[in-house]
């Protein structure tokens, strides 16, 4: 059985509070993870801990508000390794935040159609 | 939704598009108004141009930082209420600690939550509310303090034209007075007295601030305005003491010292009432006398009640008077024990060759209260006792620029009934001051008339004779007779007439006193001798100083003339 990545009931909250600005918010997060993603690849390769923290940071926060609960999980994983500076595995769970946020966007993709 | 729900503008300052859009919708959606910013820069920027009531700021932000841009915030909001929420997924105590040192009141967590939001926001509306409703009330304090402290200085420049330094500025006294003593229920009040006698008045009123000092100003304007006329210590005393009963509440009452001395008869009437006692320094036998007349304050009694009597003691040169208010022997030391009557007394009794005793007494107190920054509640007085001549102010002369009496006369009449309890000569000086040159010799007028006055009383229409008066049992004698004859007194008469006339220089005066009494034998002035042996003193007086002097026959009618010139 293929498990949500997208909490249905976060997005319908949001669906009330932003009203007609709902499907902007979703194209700004699909666009927006897409940038954070390919900062948090190019940091990686430069072993820039810093830059890896605040990318995860951010992909964290903004797919917990649009309910990406699982995904943010594997990037609060990522965060706190380049907080202790920890390379242990980092390769294969930047990998994981990447294929994770390709199936959050293929779902979200499709809520806005 | 919300009824009646305070608008406040938000500032939301997130780098995240897609956090910042929810926040934004989130805030509108229950009633406030967005402004955003995408770090912590333009956070400040925003807030200097939007000037936000409540700011929900990110931690982890590009350019610079939640934390950064909190804490200067809140040095630009210089002590204003700014309520600053952190966004932040962070959960371990370490950051929560920071967040909070940077300024922070509070965390919202993601994922964004619109009620707990809307919670937290009204929570701050409330404290926000108190906040005002404090700086709201603080102002009106401070308002009505500036307020006060306005009235008070109105209250002390009314006060200050009322109450004079009067002759305080002669050199035989010294005086202390705290600068606000007038909010402290003291008064000191010193003038020359037409009959030549210089009229002092310590007071204390009960309590402090403008209760206290509301009472001084009649007390003031009684005692310059009477002494001014010519007075008697009594009549001034018994005077204040009736208008302050009449006008002051219960329990409200002015403690009081006043003195007449007389510098050229030395001698000093005291009255002393509810103040501590004075003290009369003697300078020939270096000792010190207390001098206290133990009356109820001025204002307690009614008129009928009051005692006005004073008590008399000759002067020598040298000697000094000294009075002081109770401010000095309820001096407190850090230890909160009163100075006392028995330091005072020390100081006194140790004081005996001091030249200075005025400091020494100041420097005493002073080091008994320490170095407590109360404020200074001490009124001690010091008057010296000189050969000095007092010169009565001729105060607001302007030279006739305002109506003056120029050419008049007048007839004044003086029966038994009021020969017993009035004294006339009061009410007379009044009138003769009214012509401003006169003012200024209103001392030797009243003199005169004095004289005068007591020639046609006593061995006019009394009868008695002077002759008594030259030994010390026939004075007693004197003044047993005259008791009694006043009181048995039924049919008798006193005139004044007085006639001035103008002229380019002054004026003259001329004064006629006619008495109903049989008169007396005039000596007839021998050859070569212009003095006529009149009753007592008095002629000399008169001599020396009018231009003419004729008593017509048969004695009982006496004319003088005298002279004035407007000063140069």
């Amino acid at each position: 059985m293929t498990e949500r990545e997208v909490d249905a009931e976060m997005l319908d909250n949001l669906k009330m509070i932003l009203e007609d600005r709902f499907d902007l918010l979703i194209s700004t997060y699909i666009s927006d993870s897409r940038d954070r993603s390919e900062r948090l690849r190019d940091a990686v390769e430069k072993g820039d801990f810093e830059a890896i923290r605040h990318e995860a940071h951010g992909l964290k926060g903004s797919s917990r508000n649009i309910g990406a609960n699982n995904f943010a999980d594997i990037c609060a994983v990522v965060e706190a390794q380049a907080t202790q500076k920890d390379t242990t595995d980092l390769e294969q769970n930047v990998a994981a935040v990447e294929h994770k946020l390709a199936a959050v966007l293929a779902e979200l993709n499709q809520v806005t159609h | 939704m919300a009824v009646s729900e305070q608008q406040f503008k938000i500032l939301i300052a997130e780098d995240s598009n897609t956090d910042r859009m929810i926040l934004e919708s989130i805030v509108s959606q229950i009633g406030h108004v967005p402004v955003t910013a995408e770090n912590g820069l333009q956070a400040i920027e925003v807030f200097q141009n939007e000037k936000p009531d409540l700011i929900l700021m990110d931690v982890l932000m590009p350019e610079m930082g939640g934390m950064e841009a909190a804490s200067r915030i809140r040095e630009l909001s210089e002590g204003e209420l700014l309520p600053i929420l952190f966004l932040t997924s962070l959960t371990d105590t370490q950051s929560v600690v920071e967040c909070l040192e940077a300024g922070g009141d509070d965390f919202v967590s993601k994922p964004y939550n619109a009620t707990i939001l809307r919670s937290k926001i009204r929570a701050f509306g409330r404290m926000r509310d108190m906040h005002n409703t404090l700086a709201e009330q603080k102002r009106k304090i401070e308002l009505n303090h500036t307020h006060l402290i306005q009235e008070q200085n109105v209250a002390k420049q009314v006060f200050d034209k009322i109450a004079h330094t009067g002759c305080l500025d002669l050199e035989n006294i010294r005086y202390h007075m705290s600068p606000l003593a007038v909010f402290n229920g003291d008064v000191l009040v010193a003038e020359i007295s037409p009959t030549g006698s210089m009229m002092v008045l310590l007071g204390d009123f009960t309590g402090h601030g403008l209760p206290a000092a509301i009472g001084s100003m009649p007390l003031a304007s009684t005692f310059y305005g009477m002494v001014h006329k010519g007075f008697s210590i009594s009549e001034i005393i018994r005077e204040i003491n009736a208008k302050l009963h009449q006008i002051l509440p219960v329990g409200f009452f002015c403690c009081a010292t006043c003195i007449d001395i007389n510098f050229m008869k030395r001698r000093i009437k005291v009255w002393n009432g509810g103040l501590p006692e004075g003290y009369l320094y003697r300078n020939e036998s270096r000792t010190y006398e207390r001098v206290s007349t133990n009356y109820l304050p001025l204002g307690v009694l009614s008129r009928k009640e009051f005692k006005a009597d004073t008590l008399r003691l000759d002067l020598e040169l040298g000697d000094r008077f000294y009075m002081y208010s109770d401010g000095i022997t309820e001096a407190r030391n850090e230890h909160g024990e009163m100075f006392g009557e028995e330091r005072m007394h020390a100081v006194m009794n140790e004081g005996k060759d001091d030249a200075d005793l005025f400091s020494t007494i100041m420097n005493t107190v002073q080091d008994h209260i320490g170095s407590s920054d109360k404020e200074d509640d001490i009124s001690l007085v010091e008057i010296t006792i000189e050969d000095i001549e007092l010169n009565y102010k001729n105060e607001g002369s302007d030279g006739g620029q305002r109506g003056n009496l120029v050419d008049w006369s007048m007839t004044f009449e003086v029966t038994a009934e009021t020969m017993k309890g009035f004294d006339p000569l009061p009410l007379l000086i009044n009138v003769i001051t009214e012509v401003p040159g006169l003012r200024q010799s209103s001392t030797v007028l009243y003199t005169i008339l004095s004289e005068l006055y007591a020639n046609a009383l006593e061995h006019g229409v009394l009868g008695l004779e002077s002759k008594l008066k030259s030994s010390p049992q026939g004075f007693v004698e004197f003044y047993k007779l005259r008791k009694e004859k006043m009181a048995a007194l039924t049919d008798a008469k006193i005139t004044f007439l007085l006639n001035h006339i103008a002229d380019e220089k002054g004026g003259l005066l001329e004064i006629r006193v006619k008495d109903s009494g049989e008169g007396f034998d005039v000596p007839k002035p021998r050859k070569g001798e212009e003095n006529m042996n009149y009753h007592g003193r008095g002629l000399s007086i008169m001599k020396s100083t009018c231009e003419r002097l004729v008593i017509h026959p048969p004695g009982n009618d006496v004319e003088v003339a005298f002279r004035w010139k407007y000063e140069e």
